[in-house]
């Protein structure tokens, strides 16, 4: 019989599935509400010393695509409204309902004496975890400190200095750094924040991005009064680019646990990332959009498929994947390969003939009369776009 | 449609090559490139894709019988979905941003050309006339544009108005004509034809008034133009029986046509005596040998007398000349050519008279009536423009 039940930074989870610092996790009421759900711990909405001076500039949010179709989704929202203490009652009131589950406090400060004092406050409270939120793409100033890299997320000395504070202010409970993708290498940040003692890595944040104006009436959208700012984009989108940063950074034999983040959906987003070195994953923009009952798939679509493999934890197959990721250079390049439609399955849209005429080998023949698509298999040369543009998953299939 | 329920189901659609839609849609309407448009929220190119082929294109969106076209061959069907609502938002793209058409200058030297009949094979045929620069003049029974699609349509209200919508270019246009209440028949059809470049007929199909229903399954042709519609445009290519009535060589005729044209049984209705005083009575025996069965001494107020007949034509009228070949070529074509089946426009090969639109069969429709108007349209207009070019050279 095969168990979720997995540790991070040392912590028992009853599954590794975390509700992401989102509005989410902004409000006892929801986060009880997902924790009755089944999500194994939250990360609260990230707090500083002064989240009672923050105000949001609403509307915050705009989607790429509608509906079930969103691709994506970007936000120019901040951080936690409340005030610390009103935060950290929350934590209280949360470990006291909810034992057995992992309520992260993420925060933020802009001097030293207010991070050592929110970690201080977060173990106080009763917090499992604490998150070192230097990540967020709107960007996080050190006072008294210049930074030729602008903000702390991208410079690996105040990266290392302000871990090494929030790990010992905390102490005993475990801090970890969630890291931000927009950086050159993320493995120096990385690297750097291990040097500074962090428990573990949190991968990625949203990345940074901006919107185009509305072309009606050439005014961003969010914006406020024909103004707006740069945000942050996750959702589906994202989701590649976070397992690129979680496999850099997972295959850096630090010895710490990752916790992803980035387009998590189903459960075959999140073994994905299992494979691929997280220890367990964090959702926002699924649950924001589709609500804390996923998490039913997450788990039942997770246990089923390692029974299906044969793995009973997490651990069994956890980075597995990593050590398939090599240099280009080193792939073969005499393996035969080519594709087949199955003509059962195929309903002769013609999509894939179209594609392939202008974006492929012009391997693929078209009968106007019959609407049959072919691959001819001494032109194609395997590269598998056809695949994708088939709207029949399966239809197409390499040989 | 909203515009959110519009990008929602234009979304749904595949956007398949060669796509199937479009080649099933009578007016050949760019399908996938509209709904793409749509799409892109670019509705002005929509709305020009739309109207670019179809003139009457908020009206088609209402009432154009789109399962049977284009929505019968949404490759979507083959996965067991409902097809794209290619009507609705063909009618989205087409009420979006209207289109009233540019017509060009009159060209010179051209005779204006009359449309009898105001329905959408009319208006169809005088806007693709008028693009072609030709002045039209078209001839209405009714006091309102519209013709059956106004009057017998369940949605006519809508219609009548998206009508009017699609027409107005026409009505406001100084080279178009439009006389009302007024009725052609079949003498005053011969005497417009002197004064016009060429006459379309596109009287669509015969209503039925009170007293005059035919028995159940019958169809009833008031005179030999009916009758060449009802050749022209039926989909099952003949009348399984014929009645013909008249006296003279015409009727005779187009008895023999029928019976070499295969119609299983022709009747010949004359109210006298055939077979002796008559200088064609050679004929009359050849014909009775090819199976023509003659009743003699009978009007054909005789649809009492005949009530299993599906076709009855009165061909008094039909003794000119040139009316006779044309039916008599119609019986001919009729099984000759092989047609697509919503081709519902005839050119007629000698003279000026045309025939658009839908004559009296039960599966016309609206889109099919537009076609044939706008391909009778084009057809008069390359013509007259062949004989200017032949009077020029």
């Amino acid at each position: 019989m095969a168990t979720l039940e997995t540790r991070f930074c040392g912590i028992p989870l009853v599954n590794p599935f975390l509700l992401a610092s989102s509005p989410s996790t902004d409000d006892l009421g929801m986060i009880a509400r997902a924790f009755e759900a089944g999500w194994a711990g939250a990360v609260l909405k990230t707090t500083s010393v002064e989240s009672d001076e923050v105000r949001i500039a609403y509307p915050i949010m705009k989607s790429a695509g509608h509906g079930p179709a969103m691709r994506g989704l970007f936000n120019t929202d901040l951080i936690s409204e409340k005030r610390a203490d009103e935060m950290l009652e929350i934590v209280r009131q949360l470990k006291d309902r909810f034992p057995d589950r992992r309520v992260i406090v993420s925060i933020e400060a802009s001097n030293r004496s207010d991070w050592e004092s929110l970690a201080r406050r977060s173990r106080t409270a009763g917090a499992d975890l604490v998150e070192i939120a230097l990540s967020c793409p709107q960007g996080t100033d050190l006072e008294g400190y210049d930074s030729e890299y602008g903000t702390i997320s991208h410079d690996p000395t105040l990266t290392r200095t302000v871990t090494a504070w929030v790990v010992e202010a905390a102490r005993p409970m475990p801090a970890y750094v969630k890291l931000n993708s927009g950086v050159t290498d993320i493995t120096a940040i990385a690297a750097a924040a291990a040097e500074g003692g962090t428990a573990g890595f949190c991968v990625m944040d949203s990345l940074e991005s901006l919107r185009a104006p509305e072309l009606d009436s050439l005014r961003p959208d969010p914006g406020v009064e024909g103004l707006t700012s740069r945000g942050g984009y996750s959702g589906r989108a994202i989701k590649p680019v976070a397992l690129n940063v979680l496999s850099k950074v997972a295959a850096m034999n630090h010895g710490l646990p990752i916790s992803g983040v980035g387009g998590v959906y189903d459960w075959r987003d999140a073994v994905e990332y299992f494979l691929l070195g997280a220890s367990n994953v964090q959702v926002c923009t699924g649950v924001m959009q589709r609500g804390f009952s996923i998490i039913d798939d997450l788990l039942d679509g997770t246990l089923r498929w390692m029974e299906r493999h044969g793995f009973s934890t997490l651990d069994d197959y956890r980075a597995g994947a990593l050590s398939s990721i090599v240099d280009n250079e080193s792939l073969r390049r005499d393996v035969p390969i080519y594709y087949e439609i199955d003509p059962d399955g195929c309903i002769g849209c013609g999509l894939c003939y179209v594609a392939c005429r202008d974006g492929g080998h012009q391997a693929i023949e078209f009968d106007s009369r019959t609407r049959r698509t072919t691959i001819v298999k001494e032109l194609c040369v395997g590269c598998g776009f056809c695949r994708g543009v088939c709207p029949i998953d399966g239809v197409i299939r390499p040989r | 449609m909203t515009r959110g329920v519009a990008l929602y189901e234009a979304a749904r659609c595949l956007g398949c090559h060669e796509a199937p839609c479009t080649s099933r849609c009578p007016v050949k309407i760019p399908v996938y490139e509209f709904i793409a448009s749509i799409l892109s929220t670019n509705f002005g190119r929509a709305a020009d894709l739309v109207y670019r082929a179809n003139p009457l294109a908020l009206t088609c969106g209402i009432s154009c019988p789109s399962w049977k076209y284009c929505e019968s061959g949404c490759t979507l069907r083959k996965l067991g979905q409902e097809p794209v609502r290619i009507r609705a938002l063909h009618r989205f793209a087409a009420g979006q941003e209207h289109r009233t058409p540019v017509f060009p200058a009159i060209a010179n030297r051209s005779l204006p050309v009359a449309v009898v009949g105001a329905g959408p094979a009319g208006l169809a045929c005088a806007q693709a006339l008028r693009m072609s620069g030709i002045a039209v003049t078209i001839f209405e029974r009714e006091d309102r544009i519209g013709g059956n699609a106004a009057a017998h349509f369940p949605e006519r209200r809508e219609l009548q108005a998206a009508l009017y919508e699609d027409a107005k270019g026409l009505l406001e246009d100084d080279h178009v004509d439009i006389q009302l209440s007024t009725e052609v028949g079949y003498r005053f059809l011969q005497e417009i034809r002197r004064e016009f470049a060429a006459v379309c007929v596109a009287t669509g199909r015969p209503v039925w008034r009170s007293g005059q229903e035919p028995y159940h399954g019958q169809t009833m042709t008031g005179g030999p133009k009916d009758l060449l519609q009802a050749l022209y445009n039926r989909r099952s290519p003949l009348p399984p029986d014929i009645v013909v009535e008249g006296n003279g060589r015409a009727p005779l005729t187009i008895a023999m046509a029928a019976t070499g044209a295969g119609v299983g049984r022709v009747r010949l209705v004359t109210s006298g005596d055939a077979t002796v005083s008559r200088p064609w009575h050679r004929d009359l025996r050849e014909a009775m040998e090819r199976g023509v069965e003659v009743i003699r001494h009978t009007r054909v107020r005789a649809y009492q007398v005949l009530p299993d007949a599906s076709y009855v034509l009165e061909a008094h009228d039909a003794a000119n000349g040139e009316t006779r070949q044309m039916i008599t070529a119609a019986f001919a074509s009729v099984t000759a050519r092989e047609r697509e089946p919503w081709v519902d426009a005839v050119e007629e090969k000698a003279g000026n008279l045309y025939v658009a639109g839908e004559a009296s069969t039960a599966e016309t429709t609206l889109t099919a009536a537009v076609m044939g108007g706008l391909r009778t349209g084009r057809s008069i207009a390359a013509n007259i423009a062949d004989r200017r070019n032949r009077g020029d050279a």
